[in-house]
């Protein structure tokens, strides 16, 4: 298991150096002057001339990476060019909004993906396959935007049941936080949903057929702790995998669905930024994901070596 | 003949596709009445599109203001928009643009990708370098690489294609490498080296014919994604920007207009997910039929 | 004389395939007394590994199976699905052919011997370990306290194996179904299982029911001897008559096709020409008789019944061998004890 871990830290940190100068030379890819790009609506010269001067930009490239991520690591990402607010901070205060939808969502979405997925493996050929298989089809097939909008036009416009808009933070208000998260949830919740139910079904489906599921048979057992002892234990090793790929789609689908509920969260921080032009913003927004995303994908690696104990008895490297 | 060349020659007629092959999936598939139906639905949805300048009844810009914001009618089959521009050929020609750049971003894909992937899996040294790459790109959520395309290079039908091609690479990456890995292993490959075939001659004429059905279910997943990518991209404001036509354009300038015309933003929204519901459902038809395990034997 | 521990009559299997029906079963009938090893042999997809799932219906669903199977007088197929539950690892156990792929990887070998003591006997906490323990033990597993706790995977084919065997054990079946145990193992580990299967019957008195297409093994451990083709069953008997006396063609090309220099240096390895067929009905006329040699116009068309052959043995063919034909000079592995 060690030499698993050891292997998954090194790959993470290369990546994340990759990353960094991905990031980076996204800035300087940018047409024309990096000083007026970092400056935003500011032309004066002496103010370009003081931007040139503080961020090295005379400096040789290598030195102002260098200078770029050893700020970053130590937190300073840099002052937005629009609010001229520190852009850690900016973040820092969009990312829990963001945080709470996304985790709402990952219940709300795994919850009826897996349950979903193990009543279709279970009761295949009959109707609720069918109804489930159909459902997962759409959700995989609806655009998450218009389903939003779908959503506020039905419970918010026409029958106004749920908020159309805003946030209240789960710390403050747990009811109120829950009505008002509830459609942004399930709205990003069902691509999510549609992906982890056909995965779990699939996965099942293959793991009820194994030899060991027999064995299991064969040896007495009886249908509900086959179905969850043995087969639901093995699929689950694969539906981990893939809801941490999804992870990704999650923040993507984050961005659009807090554009539409009207969310102050990290993802229409990302909207706005690019809109405004605020290069800063956009290089820690981008940084930020990107880390989050590799550490998240770390995380997933070694929740399944505990799951999967032939990885983390005998370290075998897969 | 010895024995043994008896046995090359029986496994190397085993695991190559035989000709009639394709004609027996092609057949599975056809038996399959979801598929077929995804099928036609496709077919038509494309088709439309592609002959948008000849059978959308009007110009997609073209204005009426007599006529703005009509429910759908006779003479307006998806009713109009506050400008009164017909609704039903600006979904054709919306819909041509995302058929563009879903066809172009998977070509891309495909492009920048099975090279990476036929050479990660075929030589050892060069697979933990493409691994890392993959990583990297991966750390890029869709929406957040799209931002940053964007921000580099300004919106556009273009800059939407790269966005949405360069997301998809890593699946095409590790599909490839999947099947090189897979099919480097299997006899008639080694019966290839032993005849003297060179590297570029083995990949070119053994594996990648084998690996393309996969391809072909990968572009059936991805050209989905890409049709909702670009309607998402045009409706956050970075792809397709007005006047030009798009799908996620419309949607866009849809929702403040909302109590107004609701058909504004329903009938775009149930075009694009009819085209996606298509292709999911002929998407997994081909995996079915494409599917070794169920063959007849 | 004692009543057969468990009798099958007229089993049929038919499978329902995208491309047709299959029938992989055609009204097999033998008998397994207490105590007796019994062997099943044939080719691959001659039906006996699905004739040995049916008699617990361990089959897919997209199976039907028909005619009767009897464990101690008592009807199994017309048993509720829960009463079957009791009936499967209590009176009859199975241990399978592929181990690595047999055991659940995500639970360890204790675990998964355990469900078996906890279902059918009750035990709960460290007495389930104990006993667990006690199996591996029985079933040979040096160091069994250690073994108890590890997982699949970190165990050799042999012994992973032997943990299906101590699974079977565990609650001293009547009748212990072994499903090609020794044929995903190395040869030298072989011996070894056989060894454990001969012993345990000798020391829980339960009847094997073995499932081979290795003469050897027969020879090393079967009682009696059921020969089967394309779903039937065509010759029946003691081990040592079928490999001095046996009757039927099929029979006779299967044991001449085992490797012996004495008979082969000369000639080279025989072989019976064509395949197995797979039958989708059961056809009025010898299903052997398209590859056999001595095949007239009654073999190819009228069934052949199940009757006492020139050696006094049951034999399903119009034409059997004379027990003087029936001769092959030199014995087949270490012959039969």
């Amino acid at each position: 298991m060690g030499r698993y871990v050891l292997r998954r830290l090194v790959e993470s940190a290369v990546t994340f150096v990759l990353v960094t100068i991905v990031v980076f030379l996204g800035i300087r890819a940018l047409p024309g002057d990096p000083a007026r790009a970092l400056a935003g609506e500011e032309s004066d010269p002496a103010v370009l001339a003081e931007i040139r001067r503080s961020f090295g930009l005379d400096q040789p490239v290598h030195v102002q990476y260098l200078r770029y991520v050893g700020n970053a690591v130590t937190g300073d990402l840099g002052r937005s060019s629009r609010t001229g607010l520190s852009v850690l901070d900016t973040i820092a205060h969009a990312l829990p909004v963001t945080l709470q939808l996304a985790l709402f969502s990952m219940l709300i979405a795994t919850v009826i993906g897996i349950g979903a997925g193990v009543v279709a493996a279970v009761r295949r050929r009959t109707a609720s396959e069918w109804a489930a298989n159909s459902v997962a089809l759409l959700g995989l097939s609806v655009p998450n935007f218009w389903f939003g909008l779908m959503a506020v036009l039905v419970f918010a416009i026409a029958y106004p049941v749920l908020p159309a808009s805003g946030f209240v933070s789960f710390t403050d208000d747990p009811a109120e936080s829950i009505r008002h998260l509830l459609l942004p949830a399930i709205v990003l919740g069902s691509g999510l949903a549609a992906v982890i139910m056909r995965q779990t079904r699939s996965a099942m489906i293959e793991a009820l057929g194994t030899d060991y599921v027999r064995t299991a048979r064969a040896k007495g057992l009886g249908g509900t702790q086959v179905v969850l002892r043995h087969a639901l234990r093995n699929s689950l090793i694969v539906v981990t995998t893939i809801v941490g790929l999804q992870l990704g789609a999650l923040i993507s689908g984050a961005v659009v669905t807090e554009q539409i509920f009207v969310l102050p969260g990290f993802g229409k921080l990302t909207i706005d930024a690019v809109f405004t032009r605020d290069y800063p913003m956009i290089q820690g927004v981008v940084l930020v994901t990107a880390t989050a995303y590799i550490g998240i994908n770390l995380l997933v690696d070694l929740l399944y070596s505990v799951i999967d104990p032939r990885i983390r008895v005998g370290g075998w490297v897969l | 003949m010895s024995t043994v060349e008896l046995v090359a020659a029986d496994e190397l007629a085993a695991t190559r596709p035989a000709i009639g092959a394709r004609r027996r999936v092609m057949r599975r598939l056809l038996r399959n009445p979801l598929a077929v139906g995804g099928l036609a639905v496709v077919v038509v949805a494309v088709g439309a599109a592609l002959l948008a300048d000849v059978v959308s009844p009007y110009a997609y810009d073209q204005t009426d203001f007599g006529a703005a914001l009509q429910p759908p009618s006779g003479s307006h089959w998806f009713g109009t928009d506050e400008l009164g521009r017909d609704q039903l050929s600006r979904v054709l020609f919306g819909l041509r643009a995302s058929v563009l750049v879903a066809v172009m971003s998977v070509a891309l894909s495909m492009a920048v990708g099975v090279p990476l992937g036929l050479a990660a899996g075929f030589y050892g040294l060069v697979d933990p370098v493409v691994s890392r790459l993959t990583d990297t790109l991966l750390s890029f959520p869709f929406l957040v690489l799209a931002v940053g395309l964007a921000a580099i290079l300004g919106p556009s039908l273009t800059t939407a294609t790269v966005a949405i091609g360069i997301a998809q690479v890593p699946a095409v990456i590790r599909v490839t490498r999947g099947e090189t890995l897979r099919l480097r292993g299997l006899d008639f490959v080694a019966a290839a080296v032993a005849d003297g075939a060179t590297d570029g001659v083995v990949l070119r004429r053994h594996i990648f014919p084998n690996a393309v059905n996969a391809l072909i279910v990968q572009a059936t997943v991805a050209a989905p994604a890409a049709i909702i990518g670009e309607s998402v991209l045009s409706f956050l404001g970075l792809g397709i920007r007005p006047p030009d036509p798009s799908l996620g354009v419309m949607l866009a300038s849809a929702q403040p207009l909302f109590r107004d015309g609701p058909w504004m933003a329903v009938i775009p929204g149930l075009v694009i997910v009819a085209v996606t519901l298509g292709l999911n459902l002929l998407g997994d038809g081909l995996r079915d039929a494409l599917d070794p395990r169920e063959a007849p034997r | 004389m004692k009543p057969p521990l468990l009798t099958v009559d007229g089993l049929t299997v038919l499978f329902r395939t995208e491309d047709g029906p299959v029938l992989a079963v055609d009204a097999a009938s033998f008998d397994v007394a207490e105590r007796e090893v019994l062997a099943i042999v044939g080719e691959s997809g001659c039906g006996k590994s699905v004739t040995a799932l049916a008699l617990t219906r361990l089959l897919p669903g997209s199976a039907s199976i028909g005619g009767s199977v009897s464990l101690t007088g008592r009807s199994l197929l017309s048993l509720g699905e829960s009463q079957l539950r009791d009936v499967r690892g209590r009176d009859i156990a199975y241990v399978f052919q592929e181990p690595m792929t047999s055991l659940n990887p995500v639970l360890t070998v204790g675990r998964q011997i355990g469900e078996v003591l906890r279902r059918h006997q009750g035990l709960r906490g460290a007495a389930v370990t104990r006993r667990a323990t006690e199996l591996l033990d029985m079933v040979g597993i040096p160091l069994p306290g250690r073994r108890v706790g590890e997982y699949p995977h970190q165990l050799s084919g042999g012994m992973r194996q032997r943990v299906m065997i101590a699974m079977a054990i565990a609650c001293r079946p009547k009748l212990l179904i072994a499903d090609e145990p020794t044929t995903a193992l190395d040869v030298t580990v072989q011996a070894g299982i056989l060894d454990v299967l001969r012993d345990l019957r000798g020391e829980i008195g339960m009847a094997v029911l073995l499932i081979t297409h290795d003469l050897g093994v027969v020879a090393d451990i079967a009682d009696r001897v059921v020969v089967m083709y394309a779903g039937r069953v065509i010759e029946q008997a003691p081990t040592e008559q079928l490999f001095a006396h046996h009757g039927h063609h099929y029979t006779h090309g299967l044991l001449d096709a085992v490797p012996n220099p004495a008979r082969h240096a000369e000639g080279g390895l025989r072989e019976i020409p064509g395949r197995v067929p797979t039958m989708r009905s059961s056809p009025d006329a010898c299903t052997f008789a398209d590859r056999c040699g001595s095949a007239d116009d009654t073999c190819r068309t009228a069934r052949p019944d199940l009757a006492p052959g020139p050696a006094g043995h049951l034999v399903r063919c119009w034409h059997p061998l004379q027990p003087a034909n029936a001769v092959l000079p030199a014995d087949i592995g270490e012959g039969p004890r």
